[in-house]
């Protein structure tokens, strides 16, 4: 069949993991995390030198970067959590960069900017090369799946409906005797572990990484795909991440037609309309594709509260 | 469940719709497709033009006589932001997409190495300029051909030349790429050879920050009588104007890309006595000047688009190995390459010539317009000119040049 | 040492004007402008296009650079973040990063990614008792010293730098009072729009121009800020100092690659240490 479809959907998998963590950290819980591409560019690393390094088995190496994502995503999170959104933002946009430049610089760990090659197949081995990028899709398609039940189980649970109150209202939870740095910092951590995984699905899918695999605009097209999709609404950031991955791989295709722009030109519109839709998504409908379902939040809250009693 | 079967029905529209996009031509009797993959934008956008140019050009002239193998040949240009990344997404919508035979054209060492993995999996041939020391580690297949000679090579002229203007203790920068750091790593060993050893610690820094301040006033510290910079036109001369005001008056060494017009522009006068290397065509043979009117440029006896004569090479060389292996399968393409590259046989140094001698059953030596391309067993260049200059009244006055040579 | 002291204050001065301008921003609307970094590339192009293609002075470009940056950060405003007033700060953020990456890549599109430098001899220092200094150097700082005066000398002795104070405090409270709110905003974007067109000016003086820019300055420019305690010009001012000096000691005494790091580094630990910043005396509390 066609591998480029594969490859494209194999993306769009990842992104949409990507995205739907977010999703969880900024969509459900409110927290604006700009270090996206930090906690997956960990995860791919981590994941990569259990395997490579360390000689571990696929699992271990996803094992791992779920463990330092998670311990990435805590201390970032302690950092800054108690302050306001924009600390965070700060401070995970600052970590991202860091992380980075770890991996650029420490070359007896991560081979610096020439690349950390990865052997080992999160599939079977010796199969024939179609089989096995199906077989890599159909992993990546299953924690994709996977990923989006846990979260749309999540949102609708009474746990879910607690973070999105500490997102619209910090008082109302709190008044309700809600921990409420507690319910952040877990989302916040799980959300982060979750992206360090996806990074390790990544890793061993390309399998080779280098540091400018990590870089912002990485982030910005996930950010992309959860505003489109709409803040909170786990199907919607599925539409989200397939229309921001099928709208940047297709202007590929749209290239020769343009032929009165260089090439550079093309590659900077290209962001400037992903960038100006951003703006206009945000401006103009916010609550994206497919809204959250409205459900006020003191409702919710004091629903839960009986249960909890 | 209701999301499941929506996730269907959304992956299957795509699904059906997408192909008709992609799958135009992929029939094996249609043409012979090829990527040509260079830096339009980045780093290298400076050099990823003229190697377009020059892929498009004798692919044209090729289709205009016949084709190679009774067969067309198109040419598939993609853009690698010299960035790993996206040279992969593009490498990898080359190979499935389009189902090339073989990538050729980049530049940046990190982006032919990232694509490596994916050209030796899938059975693609490799042909690109690239002088990173680590290129030919991930050819396990032997598929891969250098047009460019290696850090290695490069240091031992730069050193040598070094010693003899009397600088034996050296300070080495450059950015904290796969480029430089194997440079620093080479021209320390070259330096050592002829006596002489690098002052420090070699410094990397990020090519984007605020200022190079900083650098600059560590490297005037260090008091070395003479610096190499091996950094890129942006980097480089931020951190060449901090040395100047920074009072640095040792010799500056540097190569050739990034001292150009843009360079020379930019600080004016303070550009005087820099002293530059880099590998170059070699002006005034007649494959090089071949090159330059095929694609509209009056040889002048001056250096014209060095990386494009390497290009003119990569897709000669590859359309050679067809005729010669009739086939575009991957091994006996790469082992063809090497018999045309190497000889023994009639030397050729076009496409035309080369194509019928092969026809006639004989054996043939292409001799190239950026070096006589012979190679070694690994695939990297066996011997390249290299000339190095002086920037003197705002021109690069030529110094000497040489042939280099691979161990 | 006074060689490193003037080398920090060089740095400093270039981050300081946009750190200023950060800081009115936040003062006045409660929110961190990413876009600081975007319009410091704005502002570069500018002047680089009055002083090379159009022959001017390098004075008359940085002029025309404030003018520029302080019409495109007023037009920003009008065009978006006027409507979003009210929004969460998450939200302004948002899309403010996705702005800023809109900027880069509209000079990217313009001019291309080849490295433009302005119209200027380079020249070596003028030495006094070993201490190094050029005349970029000193025309730098004084520029931005004198730059960063004339806004905290308007804040705080002219009426409507008193406004913009008010205004900032408290919007409806100085609405009620009979402040033009509206009026005394425009003012304070423009005065911070024309500080980042000085920033990018000052920028190009010593960096190759081009889009990357953008991402180079933004960590420093709101480092500088946070550290000032996003109060007062002069607290930013502060703050910019203090990353540059702690920019120079990690590239002397540790690894320059990290030089990067040393923003967020630095914000990680007033953020521990001391969160209401180093002048400030308060932090927006959600």
């Amino acid at each position: 069949m066609d591998s480029y479809l594969v490859a494209i959907l194999t993306v769009a998998g990842i992104y949409l993991i990507l995205a739907l963590a977010l999703n969880l950290q900024f969509g459900l819980t409110g927290l604006i995390n700009f270090g996206v591409v930090g906690f997956y560019g960990l995860g791919a690393y981590a994941s990569g030198i259990a395997t490579e390094t360390f000689h571990a088995p696929f699992l271990a190496g996803l094992l791992a970067a779920l463990i330092i994502g998670a311990i990435a995503g805590a201390l970032v999170a302690l950092l800054s959590l108690r302050l306001s959104g924009d600390f965070l933002a700060i401070v995970t946009l600052g970590f991202a960069e860091t992380i980075r430049l770890v991996f650029n610089n420490e070359d007896w760990l991560t081979h610096g900017p020439s690349g950390f090659i990865i052997v080992t197949r999160p599939v079977i081995a010796g199969l024939s090369r179609t089989a096995t990028s199906w077989m890599v899709l159909g992993v990546i398609l299953l924690a994709a799946l996977l990923v989006l039940l846990l979260m749309m189980r999540l949102a609708d649970t009474p746990y879910g409906r607690v973070l999105r109150a500490v997102r619209e209202d910090d008082l109302v939870p709190a008044t309700l005797g809600k921990n409420i740095f507690m319910y952040r910092l877990q989302a916040f951590v799980l959300g982060s572990a979750i992206m360090a995984g996806t990074g390790s699905l990544y890793a061993h899918y390309v399998q080779t990484i280098t540091p400018d695999n990590f870089t912002t605009p990485v982030a910005i097209l996930v950010w992309m795909s959860v505003i489109v999709g709409g803040a909170g609404n786990m199907k919607g950031t599925v539409l989200g991440a397939l229309a921001v991955v099928f709208i940047y791989e297709g202007t590929r295709f749209i290239g020769p037609w343009l032929t009165m722009l260089d090439a550079e030109q093309i590659s900077a519109l290209r962001f400037i309309i992903i960038g100006v839709a951003l703006i206009l998504m945000i401006r103009f409908r916010p609550e994206g594709l497919l809204p959250e379902a409205y459900q006020r939040p003191a409702e919710a809250a004091s629903r839960i509260t009986p249960s909890k009693g | 469940m209701n999301i499941t079967r929506r996730l269907f029905v959304t992956g299957s529209t795509i699904a059906l719709a997408t192909p008709a996009l992609l799958r135009h031509g992929l029939a094996q009797s249609g043409p012979i497709k090829i990527g040509s993959l260079t830096p339009l934008t980045g780093g290298g956008a400076p050099y990823g033009p003229e190697k377009a140019k020059a892929h498009r050009a004798v692919v044209d002239l090729v289709n205009a006589n016949g084709g190679v193998l009774g067969r067309k040949i198109e040419v598939i240009a993609e853009d690698s932001q010299t960035n790993p990344e996206a040279a992969v997404r593009a490498a990898r919508k080359m190979i499935d997409a389009d189902q090339v035979s073989a990538i050729i054209g980049t530049w940046a060492s990190s982006e032919t190495i990232g694509i490596m993995p994916l050209c030796q999996d899938a059975n693609v041939v490799q042909l690109f300029s690239g002088s990173s020391d680590n290129l030919p580690d991930g050819d396990k297949k032997r598929l891969c051909f250098n047009l460019q000679p290696l850090n290695k090579a490069w240091c031992v002229a730069l050193a040598d030349l070094a010693a003899k203007r009397g600088y034996l203790k050296v300070g080495f920068a450059g950015p904290k790429n796969d480029f430089a750091a194997s440079m620093g790593a080479s021209f320390g060993k070259s330096l050592q050879a002829v006596g002489g050893q690098i002052v420090g610690e070699p410094l990397y820094y990020n090519p984007t920050q605020v200022s190079y301040r900083a650098e600059a006033e560590k490297l005037i510290a260090s008091k070395a009588p003479a610096l190499f910079l091996a950094g890129y036109v942006t980097d480089f001369t931020a951190l060449y104007r901090e040395l100047v005001r920074g009072g640095y008056t040792g010799k500056v060494f540097a190569l050739s890309f990034a001292v150009g017009p843009d360079f020379k522009k930019a600080v004016g006068s303070a550009a005087e006595g820099i002293l530059h290397g880099s590998p170059v065509p070699p002006v005034g043979k007649d494959s090089y000047d071949a090159y330059l009117r095929l694609v509209g440029v009056k040889p002048n006896g001056q250096i014209q688009f060095p990386y494009g004569c390497a290009a003119y090479d990569e897709i000669n060389l590859l359309l050679l190995g067809m005729a010669s292996a009739k086939s575009t399968e991957a091994r006996a393409l790469s082992d063809n390459i090497m018999k045309v590259a190497n000889g023994p046989g009639e030397r050729v140094t076009t496409f035309a010539e080369g194509a019928k001698l092969l026809a006639e059953g004989k054996s043939i030596n292409y001799d190239g317009a950026s070096s006589s391309a012979d190679f070694l067993p690994n695939g990297m260049l066996k011997s390249r000119d290299f000339a190095l200059y002086e920037i003197k009244g705002g021109e690069d006055v030529s110094i000497l040049t040489t042939t280099s040579t691979a161990e | 040492m006074i060689q490193m002291i003037i080398n920090t204050l060089a740095s400093a001065a270039i981050v300081a004007p946009a750190a200023v301008a950060f800081t009115l921003v936040f003062t006045l609307f409660r929110y961190a402008n990413f876009a600081v970094g975007g319009f410091v590339t704005v502002g570069a192009f500018a002047a680089w296009t009055i002083n090379v293609p159009l022959g001017c002075p390098l004075w008359v470009a940085g002029l025309g650079a404030m003018v520029v940056c302080a019409s495109a950060f007023a037009l920003s405003d009008r065009l978006v973040f006027r409507a979003l007033r009210g929004r969460s700060g998450g939200t302004l953020l948002l899309v403010s990063i996705a702005l800023s990456f809109v900027l880069e890549n509209i000079m990217r599109f313009i001019y291309g990614a080849q490295m433009k430098g302005f119209d200027l001899p380079l020249t070596g220092p003028i030495t006094i008792w070993d201490v190094r200094i050029t005349r970029e150097t000193v025309a730098v700082v004084s520029v931005s010293l004198l730059a960063i005066l004339v806004v905290g000398a308007i804040l705080i002795l002219t009426p409507i730098g008193r406004a913009l104070r008010a205004v900032a405090d408290n919007p409806s409270l100085a609405s009620v009072r009979g402040l033009p709110v509206p009026s005394v905003e425009v003012f304070g974007i423009a005065v911070a729009g024309a500080m980042l067109g000085l920033s990018g000016t000052l920028v190009g003086v010593d960096l190759s121009i081009d889009p990357n820019l953008n991402w180079a300055v933004t960590i420093p420019i709101i480092a500088a800020a946070i550290v000032g305690g996003l109060g007062s010009p002069i607290g930013a001012a502060a703050g910019a100092i203090l990353i540059g000096a702690a920019e120079e000691l990690t590239v002397a005494f540790l690894a320059p690659t990290y030089k990067g790091a040393v923003g967020f580094a630095v914000i990680a630990l007033v953020l521990i240490l001391r969160p209401q910043g180093l002048l400030g005396d308060k932090v927006d509390r959600k």
